[in-house]
């Protein structure tokens, strides 16, 4: 088992690490800035195309 | 601005949802206010309006909100105003140059709020040539329009104010950098929290293990590991804490973050002695616990306050950010104009420089500058200020000093100087840290040497993982969402505010001083009487319809008036003509008008202390009605008065007016005369104020600026200019009076929440201690008791924050 955890644990840290890595990469990037507009830019094509079905 | 009429029908407009008056219900009009109907009606035909319409509906069933805003601006936008955007000069100052030509310009929009916004600011976008993109954060509020070099500025700022907008421009060079490091710090904050998070994480899944039972080689390479992973956490994650304890600790103070700090030091340098001793205990998962929590709560408050301060405070200082210079066929951005320059100021509009009369006269008033409501003519040669209102005809000016040159710009910087000074958090801060501060050093020190004394070993040992699971972690988490959820309250109801420690200091207040004009009074010139009374609505109408294109403060009074009365349709007169000083004449179905000073006349000081103005309106030469007009005391403003008195504040007026008026305006409202001070300057507020046992002053208007600094806490109203909502500790919004006995409310709801935490606290800290004594203390037990305790006390602040507004409420409805 110590020969199995030997090479669990640097794996583990290593995702650790890579999920930390890009965390701060698309904080960098800008990607957590505005949470809140996205959210709602969502439901306008949905709106946009029902009302365009309507007028049609 | 249109007051509610008392008589609303059920209506609601088919624009913004807001109640629509009777009278126009029953002309068959379908929306509140002109500017609604205006907005709707360009939404109609660009076949926008019924997407806007279903995002609308799907705005306000999911979100809570009640705030009615209404949408299009009454007065119809003037055209070519935004054509300086176009310029070169505009075009270094406002945007910024990206690849392939293409431009970039950011606009604080006014009035943007849902999602339908976000679509039509898109949209707006879409829909012009020349505009690659324009996108809006609904926080910040925010747009960012990216054009390229076939676009135009001026073209995307004219269509957002066409659909009730106000678009204003921001400048690079200040907005730019401010927003940047702000866009840093916010970005360093998530990473710091992550980073802790995701330690704290690992190193609780690391110590599970070891607390299960496992022990030999294998438990220390676990340990091991956990020292290293908490390297980030202590070098990272801790900093913050330890920062502003050493801050606070060179200046002499104690604040809340020195035991945290000594809690994190203490127990990170045992765990490492441990560590390497290869025996003893170590406390990493606690100590990265309690870091992530912390972390977490106080981002989660000043995002919070952040953005209440965004949402409620707009852009402009009151003086205009566009001026007509002279010779220059468009408006001119104010950094722009040079001493020297001549600027062109209309009747009715604010003057924006310091400057010296070149020619014309006119009537000046400076209210806003020192609260005198007397107004002067000012004649060539004479000086005038920054911030004062023009009131009567044209005037042409030679620019001394702009911006910050300016006498009101001094005054500004001064405010804003003496506000910085006032920290966040400090009081309250100050205070628990110093108790717990010592509560903490000297239990350990006490178990130390009663466990020494008892033959324990590891009496140190103990005694320093007592400071660690004793900190005031428990109440330093509970204090941002006890604030968070007081501020947040006070939001809905349109009341802002950045300092949480505002709320606690309202609670102790001993005096309330009120500004006078503008706070105690509506703050502007409107219609009051008009005789004879049968034919009003008539009289009303011709006179608005003479006054139509005039700028004066009478004339406005008179267009409002008409509006709110809903008089019927307003006609453009043939050949009018305004003479300053005197009055305006026109002709209209046939017959000539003038609308003049009464003969008899005319500043007169009422029972109530307010002056009086008085114009009469003439047929063919025959006086055929009056019109009385004035400032109106706020119906408000008896009722908060008396119940102020009544809950045993000292209550009183501070005015830059004349002694009499001031007296006697004291002694309608009940006040004791002596507490009614007249001829104040700034400086005199000021003054007064630092002589009161903590003073809550309520002002507004730029002659306020430096009392609300000095005061002990602060309110401002917005009548005047917005400057003084970013002075003052608390800023109201919807420029209700009665805002101040929510304040007060919620200030002692948040007092109380904070007292009880409080207690909470301590009586945890002090079972620690007990459970030192027993030697109950270990890894095992900090890990437990610590996220166990600190859940406790946030569901206590949680329970104890409840319902903040919603009983003020009920008991409104209840007394009404």
């Amino acid at each position: 088992m110590n020969s199995a955890l030997a090479i669990m644990i640097p794996i583990t840290l290593a995702i650790a690490g890579g999920f930390i890595a890009a965390f701060i990469w698309s904080t960098q990037q800008g990607q957590n800035d505005d949470l809140d507009s996205p959210s709602r830019k969502i439901l306008l094509d949905e709106v946009e195309t029902q009302n365009q079905e309507k007028t049609k | 601005m249109l007051i509610r009429s008392a008589f609303e029908t059920k209506d609601s407009c088919i624009h913004c949802g807001a109640r629509v008056p009777q009278k126009r219900a029953l002309r068959g009009s379908t929306f509140c206010c002109n500017g609604c109907e205006r907005v709707h009606e360009v939404l109609r035909q660009k076949g926008w309006a019924e997407t806007y319409a279903s995002l609308r509906k799907q705005d306000s069933e999911s979100s809570s909100s009640n705030t009615q805003l209404r949408l299009g601006q009454n007065t119809p936008p003037i055209n070519g105003q935004y054509g300086y955007l176009d310029t070169e000069e505009s075009q270094s100052t406002f945007s910024t140059l990206l690849p392939e030509g293409r431009r970039r310009m950011r606009f604080f929009l006014e009035g943007a709020h849902c999602t339908a916004c976000i679509w039509l600011t898109e949209k707006v976008g879409q829909s012009q040539n020349g505009v690659e993109s324009i996108h809006l954060d609904l926080s910040s509020k925010v747009a960012t329009a990216t054009i390229y070099p076939t676009g135009s500025f001026s073209k995307v700022a004219e269509e957002l104010s066409s659909l009730g907008y106000i678009p204003y421009p921001l400048r690079t060079s200040d907005q730019e950098a401010d927003i940047r490091s702000a866009q840093k710090a916010h970005r360093s904050e998530l990473i710091r929290i992550a980073i802790t998070g995701a330690a704290a994480g690992n190193l609780m899944l690391l110590s599970v293990s070891i607390y299960g039972g496992l022990e030999g080689p294998l438990a220390r390479s676990f340990e091991w590991i956990s020292g290293l992973i908490f390297l980030p956490v202590l070098f990272y994650g801790a900093t913050p804490f330890l920062r502003h304890a050493w801050g606070a600790l060179k200046i002499k103070e104690i604040s809340i973050d020195l035991p945290i700090a000594l809690g994190t030091l203490s127990a990170s340098i045992i765990s490492f002695i441990n560590l390497i001793r290869g025996s003893g205990k170590i406390y990493f998962d606690s100590v990265a616990g309690l870091l992530f929590l912390l972390l977490a709560t106080r981002t989660a408050l000043s995002r919070m306050t952040e953005r209440a301060e965004r949402s409620g405070v707009t852009l402009s200082s009151g003086i205009p950010g566009l001026v007509r210079v002279k010779g220059s066929p468009h408006l001119t951005p104010i950094e722009q104009v040079q001493t020297g320059d001549l600027i062109e100021v209309l009747p009715g509009e604010i003057i924006p420089v310091d400057g010296t009369i070149e020619s014309g006269s006119s009537e000046v008033s400076v209210a806003w500058l020192t609260g005198e409501t007397q107004r002067f003519p000012q004649i060539v040669g004479s000086k005038v200020l920054a911030g004062s209102l023009n009131e009567t005809s044209t005037l042409t000016l030679r620019s001394l000093a702009s911006g910050s040159q300016t006498q009101l710009g001094k005054m500004m910087c001064e405010a804003s100087e003496r506000n910085s000074a006032k920290t966040e958090f400090g009081q309250l801060n100050q205070r628990i840290g110093k108790i717990f501060t010592i509560l903490i050093t000297a239990s350990a020190i006490g178990v130390t040497l009663l466990l020494s004394k008892l033959g324990s070993e590891n009496a140190l040992d103990t005694a320093i993982a007592l400071v660690l699971v004793a900190c005031p972690c428990t109440f330093a988490l509970a204090t941002p969402l006890i604030f968070s959820r007081s501020i947040a309250a006070l939001a809905t109801l349109q009341i802002f505010t950045k300092r949480p420690d505002a709320l606690e200091r309202i609670s102790r207040i001993k005096s309330v001083w009120f500004d006078k004009t503008g706070t105690l009074t509506q703050g502007r010139l409107r219609l009051l009487e008009v005789h004879p009374h049968e034919r009003q609505d008539e009289a009303v109408r011709i006179a608005a319809s003479l006054e139509k294109n005039s700028l004066h403060p009478i004339a406005r009074a008179f267009i409002e008036a008409a509006d709110e009365w809903d008089v019927g349709q307003l006609q453009t007169p043939s050949h009018s003509k305004e003479v300053t000083g005197i009055g305006i004449e026109g002709t209209l179905n046939g017959h000539h008008y003038q609308i003049r000073r009464s003969s008899t006349h005319s500043l007169e000081l009422k029972e109530d202390g307010l002056i009086r103005s008085e114009v009469e309106l003439l047929r063919d030469g025959i006086h055929l009605a009056s019109f009385v007009f004035g400032d109106e005391v706020r119906s408000a403003a008896i009722e908060t008065i008396q119940t102020l008195q009544r809950s045993g504040f000292t209550v009183g007026i501070l005015s830059g007016d004349s002694q009499s008026a001031v007296s006697t305006l004291a002694k309608k409202l009940g006040l004791n005369p002596e507490m009614a001070k007249g001829n104040l300057s700034p400086q005199d507020k000021k003054t007064w104020l630092q002589t009161q046992l903590r003073p809550l002053f309520v002002g507004d208007g730029g002659n306020d600026l430096l009392a609300l600094s000095s005061s002990y806490v602060s309110i401002a109203l917005r009548t005047g200019i917005e400057a003084s909502l970013k002075i003052a500790d608390f800023a109201v919004i919807s420029n209700s009076l009665d805002s101040l006995e929510t304040i007060l409310f919620v200030g002692q709801k948040t007092l109380r929440a904070l007292r009880f935490t409080l207690l909470v606290s301590l009586l945890y800290n002090i079972s620690a201690i007990i459970a030192a004594i027993q030697g109950w203390i270990n890894p095992l037990f900090a890990a437990v008791l610590m996220p166990t305790a600190s859940t406790l006390t946030l569901a206590v602040g949680l329970l104890t924050t409840r319902n903040l507004i919603l009983k003020k409420a009920i008991r409104k409805e209840l007394s009404a």
